[in-house]
């Protein structure tokens, strides 16, 4: 949690979208930024980048407001994938409220998809963030290319874990908000049971999924 | 320091200076506004137009407002109040000011996230590399330490392989020493025998004569023979003093009966203590083993030493005879050098648990305590050049350790040392295997 101001109303989170290098967190995020309506939203914040690769992080700021008066932001990051950008991973991930694992589908990233969950793994450990207790949807992304790894091969590995899987092509622009809306509620989850959501700001879980990812 | 956290919220004022926005006031001033100045989200003014110049500008009821946003959240507002008539104007310059506020804003914000970000991966990058150049250096370190070390242990197992050099020249040297000792005893035996047999001999014929003088001696007496004859008989019996002779021939028997039999004993001492058949393993009387001992080296103890032993019931010792001759050859000869004059030597011999063992006291000058860690070293030496050789007690040390046991030196704080050699009664140490 970034902050949390009672006094203030104001509440305000984070979104990590993690994952290997071209697994393709930032068109999430433009296909989420271009799918929210644009009261519940600002601009999508790109910080520089080269040849289209992220290497400081994207930001997607989304608003709400609570019958309380309670003001919720919300802010949605994506990490750079690439191994030497470890650091600035490291940077972005403190104090997430809730991380997007985006794994590209197709079989021959497995390799990476593993690294780079091994990574988040280690560098939740390095930044205090409890990998048990933190909202965590794992996307399988690229769903429209050959060669993908089939749902029949990923429930049984996953469901077992407990961590929700989303299946979505960003680049279609579908399983995006799905994915979103399965993490804001998992978020949801753990907010109302430390700051009571419904009953001291009057927002039910619908009503903040509702207001956050409407269609 | 606190660490910058992505995300974190910025006021607008943090973000930009008032440098920055001062041109869009100015250019709504120019516009036609009578006052123009940026709020924040509580209405306090950030920033106004030169010629607005007041602190706590005066609300009234022809001002227009335009809100500036940030990460699409309204964070304040671009106020301003027409002239007279250019209103309209005025307006759309505020809103222009407003929007364009928005975006330098943004794109400062963007500056901000992109320049702290940079600064946090340096430093943490820095951080790491140092604590990496730390643990480098402390690998570098222990490596270093491990060669200094290195260098230690190889000297001393050169300097180990030395000594186990010269105990293996020192056994071969006892063992050609034992086999011309085992020579020289048979040699030595055989004319012994007839020395011993004929003197025996000489004896009983020499005291045939001596009973004959005496019968002659009678009749001399008796007056039995020619008076002239008589008296040359009994001066030429004076002259070779046969009288004294008579008497003193049992002793001179004796003495050379006795010599002969010390001459046999020291030969089969020798051929027991060289053990030519060192090889075997037999069952070895510890006592017997420090006579034995003793007597071989009877001539090296000075004169007037007491030698007292304390020989408890110790069971054989199934061993090689050899090396225990050996170890208690250099223990007794090692106390027996330690004074000239009024040398006590305590030996004792006991049993321990499964251990034999036996200890060697001297009431000698002891051990300075910082020779004691050498002196079961080959060629350490006390005594002056020449005249030892440095290799007695790192023989005893080798014999007791082939055989399982072990030697210490104790020191008495009364003086003295004490040789205490321990050998497993059961023979089950090395002895075997070597």
């Amino acid at each position: 949690m970034i902050e949390y101001d009672e006094s203030e109303k104001r509440l305000v989170l984070k979104i990590v979208y993690y994952g290997p290098a071209l697994s393709g967190k930032t068109t999430n995020l433009l296909r989420l930024h271009d799918l929210l309506p644009k009261e519940g939203r600002g601009d999508l914040m790109v910080l520089d980048t080269k040849n289209d690769r992220t290497i400081f992080f994207d930001l997607l700021p989304l608003l709400l407001v609570a019958p309380s008066g309670l003001k919720i932001k919300l802010k949605a990051f994506t990490v750079p994938g690439q191994v030497q950008h470890d650091q600035t991973r490291k940077a972005v991930l403190q104090r997430a409220d809730g991380i997007v694992f985006v794994a590209d589908s197709r079989r021959e990233e497995a390799r990476n998809n593993l690294e780079s969950f091994s990574n988040l793994e280690r560098n939740m450990a390095l930044v205090g963030l409890d990998f048990d207790r933190t909202p965590l949807v794992l996307q399988f992304n690229k769903r429209d290319l050959p060669g993908i790894v089939p749902e029949s091969e990923i429930r049984p590995v996953w469901d077992p874990t407990g961590i929700p899987v989303a299946l979505a092509s960003a680049k279609e622009g579908w399983g995006v908000l799905e994915t979103f809306r399965r993490i804001a509620g998992r978020m949801y989850d753990a907010l109302d049971r430390r700051i009571s959501l419904r009953d001291r700001h009057g927002l039910g879980r619908e009503a903040f999924l509702g207001r956050l990812a409407a269609r | 320091m606190i660490d910058f956290v992505v995300g974190e919220e910025r006021a607008l004022a943090e973000i930009l200076s008032a440098g920055e926005v001062a041109p869009l006031l100015e250019a709504v001033a120019d516009a036609g506004a009578s006052s123009v100045r940026v709020e924040d989200g509580w209405k306090r003014t950030l920033w106004a137009a030169a010629e607005s110049g007041a602190a706590e500008p005066q609300r009234n009821a022809g001002e227009i407002s335009f809100p500036v946003f940030l990460e699409g959240e309204e964070v304040g507002r671009v106020v301003a109040a027409g002239k007279e008539g250019e209103s309209a104007a005025v307006s759309r310059a505020a809103s222009i000011a407003a929007r364009a506020v928005t975006g330098m804003a943004a794109s400062a914000l963007k500056r901000m996230l992109t320049t702290e970000t940079h600064v946090q991966v340096v430093r943490r990058t820095h951080g790491e590399l140092l604590e990496s150049f730390r643990r480098l250096e402390a690998s570098e370190r222990s490596y270093r330490e491990l060669t200094e070390t290195l260098e230690a242990k190889v000297r001393e197992r050169t300097e180990e392989l030395k000594e186990a050099m010269s105990r293996l020249l020192q056994k071969e040297t006892m063992a050609s020493i034992g086999q011309l000792a085992a020579g020289v005893a048979h040699e030595i035996n055989n004319p012994m025998g007839f020395v011993a047999s004929n003197i025996s001999t000489l004896g009983r014929y020499v005291q045939r004569l001596v009973e004959v003088d005496a019968a002659l001696e009678k009749l001399l007496e008796k007056g039995a023979m020619p008076p002239e004859d008589a008296e040359n008989l009994r001066s030429l019996r004076g002259r070779l003093r046969i009288d004294a002779i008579c008497r003193d021939i049992p002793d001179l028997i004796l003495q050379t009966m006795e010599g002969a039999e010390r001459v046999r004993r020291i030969v089969s001492d020798l051929r027991g203590f060289s053990h030519v058949n060192e090889g075997e393993i037999q069952e070895v009387d510890i006592g017997g083993e420090i006579e034995r001992t003793l007597r071989v080296i009877a001539n090296e103890i000075p004169p007037g030493t007491a030698v007292e032993r304390d020989l408890g019931k110790v069971p054989p010792c199934r061993c090689r005879p050899g090396l225990v001759g050996v170890a208690l050859l250099h223990l007794l000869r090692n106390a027996f050098q330690t004074r000239r004059e009024g040398l006590a030597v305590r030996i004792r011999a006991r049993a321990e648990g499964r251990s034999a063992v036996i200890e060697v006291e001297d009431n000698g000058p002891g051990i300075p305590r910082e020779i004691r860690s050498d002196i079961f070293k080959p060629f350490f030496t006390t005594k002056e050049v020449g005249v030892g050789k440095g290799l007695g007690l790192s023989v005893a040390y080798d014999a007791a350790r082939t055989l399982g046991g072990a030697i210490e030196a104790v020191c008495p704080e009364e003086g003295g040392a004490v040789f205490r050699l321990t050998l497993p009664l059961k023979g089950d140490g090395h002895a075997e295997i070597r």
